[in-house]
Parts: structure tokens; C-alpha cells; sequence
């Protein structure tokens, strides 16, 4: 069971996340290209990477300095949800034995920690939607599903390096979990780890280069 | 009173006899793999018997035992076994470094023979 699940599900995982992604931008753009090709006249490259940028850092936007906290837990959220799993050295191991590629690896003690601020950021997350009314309004079943889909590797992962319960099981568990989550990303509004850049470009670019004001 | 004495004595000379005979006994078997060469540990050191692979398993010592002369393995009883003597931990040079050699050689015969643990925590027990 651990050798399908590690071996060709990852296989499957990667291959439907990285086509899927692939497949869905260019589809989004040859849209554009058909339905909306008044944006191309205002394409500008400053305007999107001064956009991009804004939006990358801290408090670089209007609406993050509105809101701390969210601003924080998000940026929280996503820094721990990349750095984990690429610079982890349980999984760069499991490269190195496979591709015979790896990154550097950081020490297990601060994946750890990271791990349970990615979890503790999560729960803010939730409770704002909960709590504030406006945002509440606007939120589906499915804002829980992907926040839970994001955070089930992380709970497993660190359940797995814990050795809670039969380490062997819950290694498969949060593989399975790992999978789960890169497979939904084409599929969701996950997505957005890439279409946030043609978002912004497109915004950006709008409001800079065509009205001549800054969304941020 | 002289009597006591000799019962006193029997028993420390006993029990002495028993802390030898099982100290003994356990330095015969490994049971934990923890090479002095990391440094900066990560995890606590492999469970591995030596005994139930070489003897119970009946691997042959050449599966995990070499020293390469010419393409061949002509490892024999009296060679080198420590796999720190020629893989270092940082890969300073064509061989292996340390770690990636232990877990090729493990878990790449776990694989290959369908048993044997695979998972991080199965070998590396809290
Ligand atoms: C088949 C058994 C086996 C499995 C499975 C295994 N290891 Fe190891 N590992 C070893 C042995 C043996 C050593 C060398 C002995 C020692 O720890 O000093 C070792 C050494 C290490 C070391 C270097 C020593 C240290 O603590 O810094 C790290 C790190 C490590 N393993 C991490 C992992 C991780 C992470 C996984 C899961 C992806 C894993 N191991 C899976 C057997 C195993
Ligand atoms: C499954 C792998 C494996 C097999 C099979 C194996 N060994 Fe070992 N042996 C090891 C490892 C690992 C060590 C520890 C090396 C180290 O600490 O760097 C070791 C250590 C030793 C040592 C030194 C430590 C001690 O216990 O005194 C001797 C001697 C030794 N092996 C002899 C043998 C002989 C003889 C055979 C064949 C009957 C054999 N081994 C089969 C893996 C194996
Ligand atoms: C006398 C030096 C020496 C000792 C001792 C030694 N190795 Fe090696 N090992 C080599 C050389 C040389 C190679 C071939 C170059 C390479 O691929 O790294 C090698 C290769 C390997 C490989 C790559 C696959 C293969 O077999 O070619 C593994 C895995 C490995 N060693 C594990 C071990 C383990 C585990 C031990 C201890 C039980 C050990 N080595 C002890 C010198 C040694
Ligand atoms: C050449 C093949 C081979 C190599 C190399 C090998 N193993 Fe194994 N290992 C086995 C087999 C076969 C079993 C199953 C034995 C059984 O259950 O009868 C096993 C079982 C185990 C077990 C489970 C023992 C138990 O109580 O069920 C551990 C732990 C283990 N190996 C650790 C290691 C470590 C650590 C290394 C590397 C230093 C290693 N093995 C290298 C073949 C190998
Ligand atoms: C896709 C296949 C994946 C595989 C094969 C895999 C494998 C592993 C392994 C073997 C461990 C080590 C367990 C231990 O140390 O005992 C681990 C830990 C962990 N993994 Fe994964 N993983 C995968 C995907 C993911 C993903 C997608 C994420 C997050 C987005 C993730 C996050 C983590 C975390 C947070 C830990 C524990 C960190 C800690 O607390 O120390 N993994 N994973």
C-alpha cells in the first residue's frame, strides 16, 4: 500500500496538477484572446509587475493595512504552505531517492513549528468567516472544503513525524492527503496559486495603464 | 555469620556473573544504528538486528557489506564494516554520502524483496 501510494499515485498527483495547470491557463488566456481581446491593448508589463509585487508583500495593498489580521494570517498561511513541503527533509529525502534531485532542507524542529503556525493561521482564517458578517455572507461549503483540503497534509504530516498512532498508516494517510490536495488545485479555486498572477497582470494593467490609478 | 558472608559473596559474585554474561550478550547484537558522523541530528538512530537479517533473513554479508576492487566485491570477515569509513557525510567525491548509502541500501532492499519497513517512523522510532 505505502509503495503505490508513494510511488505512481505521486506520479498521478503531479501529472494532473502541473497538465491540469498548464491546461487551464492557456485555456483562460485563448478565452481571453476570443471574449475580452480589448484587454491586449492595455497589456503593460510595468503595470502588472508593479502589481504583482504590491500585492506579494506584506501591506502592500489598500485592503491588507485595512485588515491586519487578515493580512497576517494569510501571508502566514501561504508562506507555510510552500516552504513546508518543498524545503522539508522528509520529502526532500524522497526526491533525492527517486529523481536524484533536492533542495536545501531545513532543520525538522522549524518544519515543525511551521506546521503548527500554518495550523494556527488556519483557524483564524475560519473564524473570520464565521465571525464578521460580511464575509460570512459570502462564504460557501466549499471556502471550508479547500481550507480543510489545504491543512489535512499538514495535520497528518505532522501527526506521521509525531509517530501518533501507527506511523506507518498515517504516513499513508497524509500522502494520500498530500495528493488530494495538489490534484484539486487545477480544479478549484486553488488555482489561484497561478491565475493570481494573470489576475493581477489583468487588473493592474487596467487601472494603471488605462485609468492611470493603482489597485493598491 | 561466616556462612552469611559466603551466601553475601555467591550472590555478588552471581550476579556479577549475570551483568557480564548479558552485557556480553547484548554487545554481540546491534539493535540501534546511530553513526557518531551526524552531527546535528535529525532523527534517533535506525532500529536495525543484525541478526535477524545475516542470520534469520539469511542475507548474504555481501548485500550490505563491500569493498570494490576492480567492479567486484571482495569484502570479507576481516574488512572494514563501517560504512562512515568510506562514505562521509557531506559527498565529498564520487561516493555516496553517508545517509543516502544507508537508506539506498536499506530501504532499496525493502522494496526489492517486498518487506521491511519503508516509512521514516518505522525505522526511526521516537
Ligand atoms: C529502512 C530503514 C530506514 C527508513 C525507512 C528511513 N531511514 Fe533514515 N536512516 C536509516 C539508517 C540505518 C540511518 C543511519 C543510522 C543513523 O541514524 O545514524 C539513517 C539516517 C538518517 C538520517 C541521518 C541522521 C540524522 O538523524 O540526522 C536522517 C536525517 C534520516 N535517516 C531521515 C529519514 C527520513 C526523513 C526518512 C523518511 C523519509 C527515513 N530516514 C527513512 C534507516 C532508515
Ligand atoms: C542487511 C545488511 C547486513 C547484512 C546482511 C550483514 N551486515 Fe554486518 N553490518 C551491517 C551494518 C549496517 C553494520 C553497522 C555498520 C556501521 O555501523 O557503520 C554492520 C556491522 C557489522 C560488523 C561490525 C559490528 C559488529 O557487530 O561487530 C561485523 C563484524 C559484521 N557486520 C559482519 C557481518 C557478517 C559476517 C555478515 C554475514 C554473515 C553480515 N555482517 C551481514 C549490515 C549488514
Ligand atoms: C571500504 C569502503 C566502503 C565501505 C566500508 C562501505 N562502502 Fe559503500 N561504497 C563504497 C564504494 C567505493 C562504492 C561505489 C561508489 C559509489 O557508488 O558510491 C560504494 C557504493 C555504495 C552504495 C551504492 C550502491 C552500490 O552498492 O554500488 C551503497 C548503497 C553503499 N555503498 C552502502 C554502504 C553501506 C550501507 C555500508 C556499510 C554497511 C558501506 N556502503 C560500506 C565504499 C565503501
Ligand atoms: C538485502 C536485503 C535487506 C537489506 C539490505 C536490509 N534489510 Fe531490513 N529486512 C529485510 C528483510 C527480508 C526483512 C524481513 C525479515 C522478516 O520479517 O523475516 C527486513 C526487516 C527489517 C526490519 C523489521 C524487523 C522486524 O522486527 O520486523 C527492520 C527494522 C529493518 N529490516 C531495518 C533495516 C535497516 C535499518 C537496514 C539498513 C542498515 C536494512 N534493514 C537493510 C531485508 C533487508
Ligand atoms: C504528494 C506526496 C507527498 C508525500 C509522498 C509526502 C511524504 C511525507 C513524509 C514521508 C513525511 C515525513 C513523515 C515523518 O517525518 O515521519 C511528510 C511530512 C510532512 N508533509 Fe508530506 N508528503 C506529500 C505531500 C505533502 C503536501 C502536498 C504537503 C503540504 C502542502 C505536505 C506537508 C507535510 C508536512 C507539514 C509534514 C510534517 C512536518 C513536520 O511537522 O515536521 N506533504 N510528508
Amino acid at each position: 500500500m505505502y509503495e503505490f501510494v508513494s510511488g505512481p499515485l505521486v506520479w498521478v498527483a503531479f501529472i494532473v496538477f502541473i497538465g491540469g495547470m498548464i491546461i487551464k491557463t492557456v485555456g483562460l488566456i485563448s478565452l481571453s484572446k476570443k471574449k475580452d481581446k480589448v484587454v491586449y491593448n492595455h497589456l503593460n508589463l510595468d503595470w502588472s509587475m508593479r502589481s504583482i509585487f504590491r500585492w506579494l508583500v506584506p501591506f502592500g495593498s489598500r485592503g491588507m493595512r485595512e485588515n491586519p489580521v487578515l493580512t497576517i494570517a494569510g501571508f502566514v498561511f501561504h508562506i507555510c504552505l510552500l516552504a513546508v513541503p518543498l524545503f522539508l527533509l522528509g520529502h526532500n529525502i524522497l526526491w533525492d531517492e527517486a529523481w536524484g534531485i533536492s533542495l536545501w532542507s531545513m532543520p525538522d524542529r522549524i518544519a515543525d513549528w511551521m506546521t503548527l503556525f500554518l495550523i494556527a493561521a488556519a483557524i483564524v482564517l475560519i473564524i473570520r468567516r464565521i465571525v464578521l458578517p460580511e464575509v460570512k455572507i459570502v462564504t460557501t461549503s466549499t471556502d471550508y472544503i479547500l481550507l480543510a483540503i489545504a491543512c489535512a497534509p499538514f495535520i497528518t504530516g505532522y501527526m506521521a513525524y509525531h509517530q501518533w498512532m501507527d506511523a506507518k498508516t498515517i504516513t499513508i494517510i497524509h500522502i494520500l492527503c498530500g495528493e488530494l490536495m495538489l490534484i484539486s488545485i487545477p480544479f478549484t479555486k486553488l488555482s489561484h496559486m497561478i491565475l493570481f498572477f494573470l489576475s493581477r497582470a489583468h487588473i493592474g494593467s487596467e487601472f494603471g495603464e488605462r485609468r492611470g490609478t493603482v489597485t493598491w | 555469620m561466616k556462612k552469611n558472608n559466603i551466601v553475601l559473596y555467591a550472590a555478588i559474585a552471581g550476579l556479577a556473573l549475570l551483568w557480564f554474561v548479558c552485557s556480553a550478550y547484548a554487545q554481540d547484537e546491534i539493535k540501534l544504528l546511530k553513526n557518531d558522523s551526524f552531527i546535528d541530528r535529525e532523527r534517533p538512530g535506525a532500529v536495525f538486528s543484525h541478526t535477524l537479517h545475516a542470520d534469520k533473513a539469511g542475507i548474504d554479508c555481501l548485500a550490505c557489506h563491500h569493498i570494490y576492487k576492480n567492479g567486484e566485491n571482495v569484502w570479507d570477515d576481516s574488512a572494514e564494516t563501517e560504512c562512515a569509513e568510506c562514505h562521509k557525510v557531506e559527498s565529498g567525491g564520487k561516493t555516496m554520502p553517508l545517509m543516502k548509502a544507508f537508506h539506498t541500501n536499506c530501504k532499496g532492499c525493502h522494496e526489492k524483496e517486498n518487506k521491511g519497513p519503508l516509512t521514516c517512523g518505522e525505522c526511526h522510532p521516537k
